[in-house]
């Protein structure tokens, strides 16, 4: 990949609004070419939106979209979805219904397909693992299989950017990471860049490169999974992965007071703050305690133990999340150390 | 006495009871047709098989293909038309090509007549316009043809074809039509592999209603000089008072009509094609906009213009005009309350019978007497209404002649007719023509209603019954009179059937304007037939509420929930 090369698909400065309600708010992303980019966010933040913009299915207010240097959309210019070489797998899949699997695979490949049709059709059916099914319609098949099937379709034109819009929602737990897999061996094959809707964190830092994870029509953070997890930017972004324990802080020089202690907090203004500790942050029973608690609560989950601990100062427990095999018992006292790295301090 | 579900066979209960009575009564006059056929003579059998039915039989085919044809094309376009695409004036479109449905085929052809007369109207004007002044001097080609008559049905019954695929491209086409275009279809594209496809069995449905519609007319094809298979069984009864002859024909009749059932079957194919995912989301329209969205709008508008509007503006122009010159004339006020009178009692009748026989199938699942007297009880629907009541009249004929041979046993005087040309054989072939449409409507209101609450109900201690009086019934009110509302216009409509089972000076607003056109007098038709069409718009005003919809534009798109 050369440096100059342009980026598979670039929004620049998307606005867009549903009957004058602001649904996307200056958005610029740039997807390189092979890379994989998540959307994510809640429910209206515009994730959704913008994915249909860059399809084509909807024509932005303002703001310009390309897809390698070809520009499909700003004042002007806007080319419609069957002209844009860009595959898209909808959420309900939207497989055609009187169509039988090898017709849905080969719909892309135009009215009258040539010679090599149906030997693409049969290679993708085989690499989605649905070779003997290629005569079976939709409604026979089961939500994986009907997945894989939108896969296989869209893929079949060759795009040069893959669209998915909530691509696993409609599966179960098991079946998610199955198809996470197979999704990614399937676009890292063809070289395509993917770019995924998904409101579930897990989702998208199994699958994507990166992360653009926004926010009430604008983007909030842009990074690799890692990045995003380990330095979210505000107590939006490191919320939305994990559940957090937050402290009210006092901010004083750099440092924020708390009855846990006191943590570093370069940048945040001086008055009232608010730390942030991720749950599996605590460990109990630590050598060099920086506090003490008393266990009020304990559940057993399986892998990870659920600890309500009982801190001076704070009027009510809260949440830790340590190793199953830690024995603690309602009642005991422990000396509780912290994992620094999991804790953020953000203004109030 | 608590009841287990499977026990509805060895303890025939209330529901099963309504519900075997209901087939009863719909079967009963298919019976009574094959015997009275079967004691028909031979002779005149093999007269009516030589002379009448094959050109009737052919005249039915061609009208009904022509029908098809006409139906198929241009409520499928409409359909499209207003569906995928976005012009001004769309909205109006959406409910102005409903509006025919309002005008049963023999009002318009009434109307179209009278307009097209050669004195009438739209001559007159013409003739105007060029310097003619005698009628013998310009004619147009008369209406009374097949073309004419093909036109005129066709006007009237493509909003079938028009309602069931525009509820397809509406409810079924969002994604699909955006996932062709992902995969690089164009507009025609699109229209061709996924739109038709998909709309082949609404097309197909809609189409057939339209044929049945049009088998089932006795008054339009006689008004337009087309001789079908129902004109036939009419004339064979009235003109020639010979039932068995009328039997036998109509016997040609239902066979006409389950080939048309067999054929929709085969045109639907095998395949239902089960909708996948949840998308309700409407369609996104192609914009289209100045003289070429104008033209659209007009062009769509044109079904609509000649279905309604013309024929609708000529009649209360006639209506107003008769109105004014000769007051409200007392036998139209008497046949509103006769046409009232029997339309609300087949409608009480149907809605009562309809809802206990649903509920009565949906209390007693995998019982196999429920839900085979309640499908036999629907079958009605498929009955043209001259068959319907030839069947009825040799029913009724039967019963008659039974009590004048006891009445005479027992030295009473002549009974006359005491079933026959009764209120009650009118009713009772209302409700059997169109209980399918009560219980279908009801079926329908049944299901969003949560199995759950009468398996709660049931375990809190209601019987059957119960549950339908104390879950049902409050929870489906709407609905009933949602069915109600359409059986009665049905009923009021109805032509046929009334025509040959009315007692003797019985009139209602329909046989009134059939008299005054079979007459060629046209004195208070027009009010009669405007008095039709303002009914027939009720339906039209709740299915057009009902279907309301946001605009397209904008909806917040696909946002998971």
């Amino acid at each position: 990949m050369s440096v100059s090369a342009p980026p598979a698909l670039a929004f620049e400065d998307v606005h867009h609004d549903y009957r004058g309600k602001p649904a996307l708010d200056g958005v610029s992303l740039a997807v390189k070419p092979g890379e994989i980019v998540a959307l994510l966010g809640p429910s209206g933040c515009g994730k959704t939106t913008l994915l249909r913009i860059a399809a084509g299915l909807e024509r932005p207010r303002a703001g310009r979209v390309a897809v390698a240097g070809r520009v499909l959309a700003e004042a002007g210019v806007f080319v419609p979805p069957e002209k844009r070489g860009i595959g898209l797998m909808f959420q309900d899949y939207a497989l055609f219904p009187h169509l039988d699997l090898a017709a849905n695979v080969g719909f892309g490949l135009g009215r009258r397909p040539g010679p090599l049709a149906p030997a693409i059709v049969a290679d993708l059916l085989s690499r989605v693992g649905l070779a003997d099914r290629a005569h079976a319609y939709p409604h026979m098949l089961s939500g994986g299989e009907q997945q894989r099937v939108a896969l296989a379709r869209a893929m079949a034109p060759r795009p040069s950017v893959l669209l998915m819009d909530e691509p696993f929602s409609n599966l179960d737990q098991r079946l998610r990471r199955g198809m996470r897999s197979e999704l990614l061996g399937l676009l890292r094959s063809t070289g395509a860049a993917g770019v995924l809707v998904t409101h579930d964190p897990d989702d998208a830092m199994a699958v994507a490169d990166r992360i653009a994870l926004m926010r009430a029509g604008r983007l909030v953070q842009v990074g690799t999974p890692e990045e995003i997890f380990r330095a979210p930017v505000d107590l939006f972004a490191a919320k939305f992965f994990t559940d957090l324990e937050e402290i009210p802080a006092e901010v004083r020089n750099g440092r924020a007071e708390t009855p846990l202690g006191s943590f570093a907090a370069e940048g945040v203004r001086d008055g009232v703050g608010l730390v942030c500790i991720r749950r599996d942050a605590f460990v109990l029973d630590a050598a060099e305690a920086e506090f003490a608690a008393r266990v009020v609560t304990t559940r057993f989950l399986g892998e990870h133990r659920s600890v309500g601990l009982a801190i001076d100062g704070l009027s009510r427990p809260i949440e830790a999340i340590v190793d199953s095999r830690s024995a603690v018992a309602a009642g005991d006292r422990v000396g509780v150390s912290l994992d620094r790295s999991e804790v953020f301090v953000f203004p109030a | 006495m608590p009841r287990s579900p499977g026990s509805a066979l060895a303890v025939p209960d209330g529901f099963a009871l309504a519900g075997l009575a209901m087939a009863a009564v719909a079967v009963a006059p298919i019976l009574a047709l094959a015997a009275i056929a079967a004691g028909g003579s031979g002779d005149l059998w093999s007269h009516l098989f030589t002379t009448v039915v094959p050109s009737a039989t052919v005249e039915t085919t061609l009208l009904a293909l022509g029908v098809a044809a006409f139906v198929i094309v241009v409520g499928t376009a409409t359909a499209w038309l207003v569906a995928a695409h976005d012009f001004p004036g769309r909205g109006l479109l959406e409910v102005a090509l409903l509006l025919p449905l309002a005008f049963p085929a023999y009002v318009l052809a009434y109307s179209w007549l009278d307009l097209l007369h050669p004195i009438g109207p739209i001559q007159s004007a013409i003739r105007a316009l060029l310097g003619y002044t005698r009628p013998a001097d310009f004619r147009l080609p008369d209406p009374r043809s097949l073309p004419g008559a093909v036109l005129v049905f066709g006007l009237a019954l493509y909003p079938y074809v028009y309602v069931a695929v525009r509820t397809v491209f509406l409810s079924q086409m969002t994604r699909l039509t955006e996932a062709a275009r992902m995969l690089g279809a164009d507009g025609r594209g699109v229209f061709v592999r996924v739109a038709l496809p998909l709309a082949r069995p609404a097309i197909a449905a809609g189409a057939a209603l339209a044929i049945m519609e049009t088998l089932n007319d006795v008054g339009a094809a006689e008004f337009l000089s087309i001789n079908t298979l129902t004109a036939a069984v009419y004339s064979t009864w009235v003109n020639r008072s010979d039932l068995a002859g009328a039997a036998q024909i109509a016997l040609v009749m239902l066979a006409f009509v389950l080939s048309l059932l067999m054929i929709e079957k085969l045109a639907r194919g095998n395949r239902g094609y089960a909708v996948i995912g949840r998308s309700m989301r409407p369609m996104a329209p192609r914009r289209i906009g100045g003289a070429k969205g104008v033209g659209l709008f007009l062009l769509g508008l044109l079904p609509a213009f000649l279905g309604f509007v013309v024929p609708a503006a000529h009649l209360a122009r006639q209506a107003w005009e008769r109105l004014a010159f000769a007051g409200v004339p007392w036998e139209i006020v008497v046949e509103v309350g006769n046409t009232l009178t029997v339309a609300g009692l087949a409608t009480v009748v149907a809605i009562v019978a309809a809802t206990i026989v649903v509920a009565g199938r949906r209390l007693h699942p995998g019982s196999s007497v429920h839900a085979g007297a309640a499908r036999v009880a629907t079958l009605g629907y498929a009955v043209p209404g001259t068959v319907l009541a030839i069947g009825l009249l040799a029913i009724f004929g039967g019963l008659d002649g039974l009590i004048r041979s006891a009445a005479g046993g027992l030295g009473l005087g002549p009974t006359g007719l005491v079933f026959s040309a009764s209120l009650g054989a009118i009713v009772a072939a209302y409700v059997v023509r169109f209980f399918r449409l009560a219980s279908s409507k009801i079926e329908t209101g049944l299901e969003r209603i949560s199995p759950s609450l009468d398996q709660s109900a049931r375990t809190l201690g209601r019987t059957p019954f119960g549950v339908m009086r104390e879950i049902h019934l409050p929870l489906l009110t709407p609905t009933m009179a949602g069915a109600a509302l359409l059986v009665f216009v049905d009923c009021m409509k109805e032509l046929p059937a009334t025509l040959l089972l009315r007692p003797l000076n019985f009139e209602t607003l329909a046989t009134h304007l059939y008299g005054e056109a079979a007459r060629g007098t046209y004195e208070n038709g027009a009010l009669a037939a405007l008095l039709i069409v303002a009914f027939g718009l009720l339906p039209i005003i709740l299915l057009t509420g009902l279907g309301r919809r946001a605009p397209v534009r904008a909806q917040p798109i696909g946002e998971t929930a």
